[in-house]
């Protein structure tokens, strides 16, 4: 089990401050999801814990370790991410692609070993992207390459996954089927996952925790129902919704929503 | 499979190019004249003589100029994930050309040697310039910036050099060619290059890895900055070497990376010897075609063939960056 913990970490990028005293330990082993408006910090947040952008105050520690203290493949070893924009500027084989994962392992002049192509393997498997892991990655459709990508943080081997808006850009059967994948793997392998999702059901439905933030800071953090209320939605997404329970999952969900008031570009008329 | 099918056509290639460069020119020599001069004891009467003093360093010197522009090329549009990057455009020839002119002027005895750090100083000092004023950002800044650049250090370049009569001396720098190179110089830099292309594949895992993008590149645990540093130094002191024995040669460094790629993928360890072996034949070709034209400049004979091809990358490859 791996634990993360963010402490009081402030970030300013040109005199605005992009993430305000964020205090958070992750689940470790479950689910939580990142919902709030675009230019939270959300993704931000999510690059700070793997360290590709450096926080200005406060730590992330992973098993207690400052990352900041941390080689940069031992944290890979640790943390990985996939990010939001992940399109090649290159084309290359699927499973060229995946076997990159396998760099922070690797020794200057060392090749993959049978135990890294082993890895690489059960990665393509578990997402399904084994059917076409001889193809070119352009070849693919965009629920393909999802895979793909999934497969590459897989084989990374860390304990800790961070996704940032993995079902942007597909279609809502594509959204479900790579949540799906997300949801399965993390039962079985009891890897902590963290992802970023703009859609409040999906993030209802697949995860142990919410994470809200708004303008920065984190406004409310617990389980889905916890989360799901009218103030929270009027004072962060300035929507009101109809909260209601599934009666097939017990589960809650919103049901139906409307803007709380009307706004033109997020300003009151 | 295929790799080793390449590595076979392009010695091939290389080796035919060889042959035809020192076998044509303002003088035309039979292939077994060529063969007869190379071999150990070959006599050398009067045309062993200029095959030998003078067509053998300048072939050699065309190759090795056309193996380090291009790989520089190559490394630069890997490290700045730029698929318009090579040395010219970065400005790095501009600033090499201009240092070693400028070095030259004040000190005129100078060795080969010195005249290649100043070269390197030069070319690395332009380029980490550019490199700062956009910061790895979007590939039209940096086009933009290296061809400001380019053109202010040309002009001043071309100002010292008519201001203090050095015409006749130093205009080769500037239209490229391989003339009047010697078998000594060479022995400086071939070495040199050696060093550097061994250095480039050691790495060649990391360039692999740039090839991602700079965030992904993070999330595997790459030292990014360290490993961008010291390619595009090896880099700079490549194409620096090449300004000081041909000049400043273009779009060979644009031209070879792309065709190597489109036939071969991406995969360093692979595209770093394709890259050298065409881009040194290439330019041995071309250094042909000009002595054969009455020494057009080389640069001509390039761009003939460069224009085309640059014009076809930005119409296809240029769109995802507008």
């Amino acid at each position: 089990m791996t634990s993360v913990t963010i402490e009081n970490m402030d970030l300013t990028i040109d005199k605005k401050d992009i993430l305000k005293n964020i205090n958070l330990e992750l689940m470790s082993g479950k689910i939580t999801t990142i919902i709030g408006p675009n230019g939270c910090g959300k993704s931000t947040l999510l690059k700070t814990v793997s360290n590709i952008i450096q926080a200005g105050e406060g730590s992330v520690y992973i098993n207690d370790l400052d990352i900041r203290r941390m080689k940069s493949k031992a944290l890979a070893k640790k943390v990985a991410i996939l990010s939001q924009k992940n399109r090649l500027q290159y084309d290359l084989k699927v499973r060229d692609l995946v076997s990159f994962s396998r760099y922070p392992y690797l020794r200057r002049f060392q090749g993959l070993t049978a135990d890294d192509h082993k890895i690489i393997d059960w990665a393509l498997r578990e997402t399904g992207a084994d059917e076409f892991s001889g193809r070119m990655m352009s070849e693919l459709s965009g629920g393909q390459a999802q895979r793909v990508w999934i497969s590459l943080l897989l084989a990374q081997g860390s304990d800790v996954l961070l996704l940032d808006e993995p079902t942007t850009y597909l279609d809502i059967h594509h959204q479900l089927e790579t949540l799906n994948i997300i949801r399965d793997l993390n039962k079985k392998t009891r890897q902590t996952v963290v992802m970023v999702l703009h859609d409040i059901n999906q993030a209802l439905k697949y995860s142990d925790e919410i994470v809200v933030m708004n303008r920065g800071e984190i406004v409310r953090c617990g389980t889905p129902a916890d989360v799901l209320t009218n103030d929270i939605l009027n004072e962060v997404f300035n929507i009101n919704g109809r909260i209601t329970t599934d009666p097939v999952t017990g589960k809650p969900v919103l049901s139906d929503y409307e803007l709380f008031c009307r706004t033109v570009n997020g300003r009151a008329l | 499979m295929k790799d080793g099918w390449l590595v076979l056509l392009l010695c091939i290639f290389v080796g035919v190019s060889f042959f035809a460069a020192m076998m044509f020119g303002v003088e035309n020599y039979s292939l077994g004249k060529v063969v007869d001069t190379l071999s150990p004891g070959g006599e050398l009467d009067r045309a062993g003589g200029i095959l030998y003093e003078i067509r053998l360093p300048r072939v050699v010197a065309a190759f090795l100029a056309g193996l380090m522009i291009s790989i520089s090329g190559l490394i630069m549009q890997t490290v700045t994930h730029n698929d318009l990057s090579e040395p010219s455009i970065l400005g790095v020839n501009a600033g090499a050309n201009f240092a070693i002119v400028a070095a030259t002027l004040v000190l005129p005895v100078l060795s080969f040697a010195a005249m290649l750090t100043a070269g390197f100083l030069g070319g690395l000092v332009v380029g980490v310039i550019i490199l700062f004023v956009t910061r790895f950002r979007s590939p039209i800044h940096l086009i933009l910036a290296g061809a400001g650049i380019s053109l202010f250090l040309y002009a001043v370049t071309d100002f010292l050099v008519i201001t203090n009569n050095l015409g006749q001396y130093l205009a080769f720098f500037t239209s490229g060619g391989a003339a009047g190179v010697s078998l000594g110089q060479l022995g400086v830099i071939a070495p040199v290059a050696a060093v550097v292309i061994v250095i480039l594949y050691v790495l060649s895992k990391e360039l692999d890895v740039f090839l991602f993008g700079e965030e992904m590149a993070a999330s595997l645990g790459q030292n990014q900055r360290m490993y961008q540093v010291i390619t595009l130094v090896c880099a700079v002191l490549l194409a620096s070497m090449s300004v000081a024995i041909v000049g400043n040669v273009v779009f060979l460094g644009l031209l070879v990376p792309h065709i190597v790629k489109m036939i071969a993928g991406y995969m360093h360890r692979w595209t770093i010897l394709y890259t050298g072996l065409f881009g040194g034949a290439l330019f041995m070709l071309s250094d042909m075609a000009a002595r054969m034209l009455n020494e057009t400049p080389v640069n001509a004979i390039i761009a003939m063939i460069g224009l085309p091809f640059f014009i076809y990358i930005i119409r296809t490859r240029g769109r995802k960056y507008a």
